[in-house]
């Protein structure tokens, strides 16, 4: 045996397999690597947030979503390879699209691209395609638009109106409030938009842990969009927006309801009819 | 040193092997959990959380005339009414109701940033082969492709290494194609979870039944074909049934082991009939695996609860020694191979589920064993002759109902049962006997005086309280009543529907039973001087038997006289303790039992002349 490991041949023999190995498994590590950076620029963000933990490393929570702007497009990238298989490039796409979403890419049309190529390899793997990121495709815009409103206006119209005895917004937030309702209608158009026209229900009724994500993520938009109603319609001089955008409002937020109460394995039932009566309420 | 000439296989080993871990480690970077970020939440003060609620989705709880909140909302405002009884309700409720969507009320504090979960890619049971499970896969495969080819390089030679040779072999066919990273559906999901314990198993009994048969060659291309013929179809049921409320886990676990090991005994012991040219033994053999699984799975009276574990085993393994001993039963021309497989079980299993549900419950392990006897029958039997349109498949099961019928017959109106085990090795030995003799068994048919002949045994075994008569003696008694009835036919059995304890071979099995009843009976203290059990009863039993059966009529006249002559004797040597014994007894049974059966004259061999015939010499 020893004599074996010893021989010249025995020894090319293993450095061509190595190699092999080494060279083939490139784009499983390419995604695997650009993975691991994501993870960890993201949590570095978060501690940079919540503590002072770690902080020394980044001098500002802006150069971690540079960086993190930078996985994107290495990710993005990488998916161009022709020499992938389809799941792997979805994978790296949405790995684009969400270091995109936390490294604050305002680059719109970028985002766009990186959905409608992720969508459309989809499209072309399904019923077969992997169940995750495609899903992501489809919530994710939604969730990048949520959290493009700025905090910081919420809790200033929330405290404006709490500190007026929970009456009226006072008129001086008319603009504001305005902004914040009509972003927040653009996240639920998307959404019913998305639920009602894509493979997403199907993607739901397979995945427990994927639905209760996106059960979570459309409590946290109707949270929003109820608050953003209540301070349009609650204004001096009374309201800001029309019936229509109240009934589509208060139909969202309804319909947020229902997809808490649906298991998995039961969508879409009349989830998707419910979703349109809400788009056909807001144009009526 | 690797030789030379193994190289090209090991580098082709090596790169199919590796082009499967490539795929599968892209899968695995693909599929592994991520972090994915929450979107942030909106404000948590309860009272704009209770405005947002009672303005929105719960708006008909505050409004009249239906709400229940009503009295509490003032509808100019659109507020809860300035008063704290009506905001405390309004709050109170507005906890529920977020509760109620499983969320928790944080006051006042927010989360910009939001939370994360750890998310995997696919759902539970669903998504392709795991990679690892892909790359276990592939390097068994190629292992046993390269043993296959080189056993030299392991120095496999055994039936162990060729069984797990064979079963690797087999991978592929039981589970989804690992190759591919393509997403399995939910079916396919439970088929290799169900499969994946299917191979352990089958690993484990295969590699302990070839231990066993380590003194026979076993060829690698048995052994595949025995493999896929045992689990395959406990894998296709499952696959097929798996909606079903049936366990058949608890049948893998419970039957695999045992059945891959009744098989591989089995081909190991009949290798040349697993040679043979005429037929596919293994087509029979997957048949009757598949049937097996079909009726232990029944919806009423499934096999296993009719004869449990052991007894279907015994079964399988019975049904497959048919199989590889008789394989001109399954010699194309009458019917496909695996029909046969099938309907010889199928035939057997309803037999037993159509016999009387009472005594089923109450003879559960006879039942069993007397469903094996006759399978074993068609086995060992290879006097029995079919011709080509016999429904010989059929057999078991009639065999069995006749003697069901026979021993619920003969045990009627009896207070003691006999024994179990009695009526086993009695009916064994019946079934052997009764196949050597083509009138009583031929075909698909079983004579009329089958049925009489058992009830006749069981009777006479139910009033042999005492057990006067052991296994060793019965087998000799059915065997010579058998024997006698087979070339004597309508003597001492007729062959028609009259009652079967009114026969002349019954009649002379209970008479000479009574008789030494009475003698044992009569001798309460001094039971030393009874002599007539064992050997000695036995004898009587055959001896009087076979000198009925030539002369029928005269002994159905005079069977007095030969119970006459069984009590007389044992009075004398009862009394005549120190000079008669047994062989005594059996030699003046021999001298009178012509003359008691023939002319029934009892004078001959009253209690005075045996006595004077002992006075004057005239020993026997």
């Amino acid at each position: 045996m020893l004599d074996t490991i010893k021989s010249c041949r025995y020894r090319l023999f293993v450095l061509v397999i190595v190699s092999f190995v080494f060279f083939a498994c490139g784009a499983g590590q390419r995604l695997a690597g650009l993975q691991a950076d994501f993870e960890r620029l993201y949590i570095a963000k978060l501690e940079f947030k919540d503590s002072l933990k770690n902080r020394e490393a980044w001098s500002s929570i802006e150069d971690i979503e540079t960086a993190l702007q930078g996985v994107s497009l290495e990710a993005r990238e990488a998916a161009a390879s022709k020499d992938l298989q389809t799941p792997t490039k979805i994978a790296l796409l949405r790995l684009a699209m969400i270091a995109a979403w936390q490294g604050k890419e305002d680059n719109e049309k970028y985002v766009a691209g990186i959905v409608e190529r992720g969508r459309e390899l989809c499209v072309t793997l399904a019923p077969t395609a992997p169940t995750r990121d495609c899903a992501l495709l489809l919530i994710m815009p939604s969730a990048m638009a949520s959290s493009n409103i700025p905090a910081s206006l919420a809790v200033e119209l929330e405290e404006s109106f709490s500190d007026n005895n929970f009456n009226h917004l006072p008129l001086k937030y008319k603009p504001k409030a305005k902004f914040y309702f009509n972003s927040m209608r653009a996240v639920f158009e998307t959404v019913l938009d998305t639920f009602a026209n894509s493979q997403l229900p199907s993607y739901l009724n397979r995945h427990e842990r994927l639905l209760n994500y996106y059960k979570k993520e459309l409590t946290h938009y109707s949270e929003r969009m109820g608050d953003a109603r209540l301070y349009a319609s609650e204004m001096e001089g009374g309201t800001i927006i029309s019936q229509n955008e109240i009934e589509f409002a208060k139909c969202s937020e309804g319909w947020v309801g229902q997809v808490l109460n649906t298991k998995k394995g039961e969508f879409p039932g009349i989830l998707d009819k419910s979703a349109k009566e809400c788009l056909r309420k807001l144009n009526k | 040193m690797i030789p030379v000439s193994v190289v090209p296989s090991a580098i082709t080993a090596v790169l199919k092997f590796g082009r499967v871990a490539v795929d599968a480690y892209e899968q695995h970077a693909r599929d592994q959990n991520i972090l994915i970020p929450h979107s942030p939440g909106g404000s948590k003060k309860l009272e704009m959380q209770a405005l947002r609620i009672f303005t929105g989705t719960h708006e008909d709880e505050v409004t009249p005339p239906g709400g229940l909140l009503a009295p509490h909302w003032d509808f100019n405002k659109n507020r809860w009414k300035d008063n704290s009884e009506s905001r405390a309700a309004i709050l109170a409720r507005a906890e529920e109701v977020l509760s109620e969507q499983g969320e928790k009320f944080l006051d006042p504090g927010r989360s910009e940033v939001g939370d994360y979960i750890a998310l995997k890619q696919w759902g539970e049971n669903e998504g392709p082969l795991p990679p690892m499970a892909r790359v276990g896969l592939a390097m068994v495969d190629v292992l046993s492709a390269f043993v296959a080819a080189h056993p030299e390089t392991v120095g496999l030679g055994q039936n162990s290494a060729r069984f797990a040779t064979a079963l690797a072999r087999n991978i592929s066919s039981l589970l989804p194609e690992y190759e591919k990273a393509e997403p399995l559906s939910a079916e396919e999901w439970a088929r290799v979870d169900f499969t994946d314990q299917v191979i352990l198993i089958a690993l484990r009994a295969g590699l302990n039944a070839s231990r066993e048969t380590v003194d026979v060659y076993i060829k690698e291309e048995h052994l595949q074909q025995l493999v896929l013929d045992v689990t395959k179809p406990l894998v296709d049921t499952f696959s097929s049934d798996m909606f079903s409320d049936y366990d058949w886990r608890k049948v893998r676990d419970g039957l695999l082991d045992p059945m891959i090991q009744a098989a591989v005994s089995t081909i190991a012991a009949h290798q040349m009939a697993f040679l043979g040219q005429d037929f596919d033994p293994n087509q029979a053999v997957g048949a009757v695996t598949q049937t097996l699984f079909k009726e232990i799975s029944a919806a009423e009276n499934g096999l296993l609860s009719m004869m449990g574990e052991k007894g279907a085993i015994r079964l399988y393994r019975a049904g497959l020694n048919l199989v590889s001993q008789r394989p001109d039963l399954f010699i194309e021309g009458t019917a496909n191979a695996d029909k046969l497989g099938q309907a010889l079980i199928h035939s057997a299993a309803n037999a037993l589920r159509s016999s009387d549900p009472v005594w089923r419950a109450d003879f559960k392990d006879l039942g069993r064993e007397l469903l094996i006897l006759s399978v074993e029958t068609i086995d060992v039997n290879k006097a029995l002759i079919f011709s080509p349109d016999d429904p010989w498949e059929e057999l078991a099961g009639k065999l069995f109902s006749e003697i069901v019928k026979g021993i619920q017959q003969g045990i009627k109106g009896s207070l003691e049962r006999p024994p179990h085990h009695l009526l086993v090795v009695a009916m064994r030995t019946f079934l052997e006997q009764a196949a050597l003799w083509p009138e009583m068994i031929t075909g698909s048919k079983v004579r009329g005086d089958v049925q009489k002949i058992v009830a006749a045994m069981a009777a006479a075994m139910a009033k042999d309280e005492k057990f006067l008569l052991t296994t060793d003696d019965w087998p000799d008694i059915v065997a010579i009543t058998v024997y006698e009835a087979s070339r004597n036919p309508g003597r001492l059995f007729k062959i028609d529907t009259s009652d079967p304890l009114d026969e002349l071979g019954a009649k002379i099995l209970s008479g000479i039973l009574a008789a030494a009843y009475d003698a044992y009976k009569v001798l309460d203290e001094d039971k030393h001087k009874f002599l007539l059990f064992g050997e000695t009863l036995k004898n009587a039993i055959i001896t009087a038997l076979q000198h009925s059966a030539g002369n029928a009529k005269a002994a159905l006249t005079n069977l007095a006289a030969l119970e006459t002559l069984v009590k007389n004797l044992n009075q004398v040597v009862a009394e005549r303790p120190d000079e008669l014994g047994a062989a005594e007894w059996q030699a003046f049974f021999r001298r009178f039992v012509t003359v008691a059966i023939d002319t029934g004259n009892v004078d001959s061999f009253s209690v005075d002349q045996l006595n004077r015939i002992i006075n004057e010499g005239l020993r026997p």
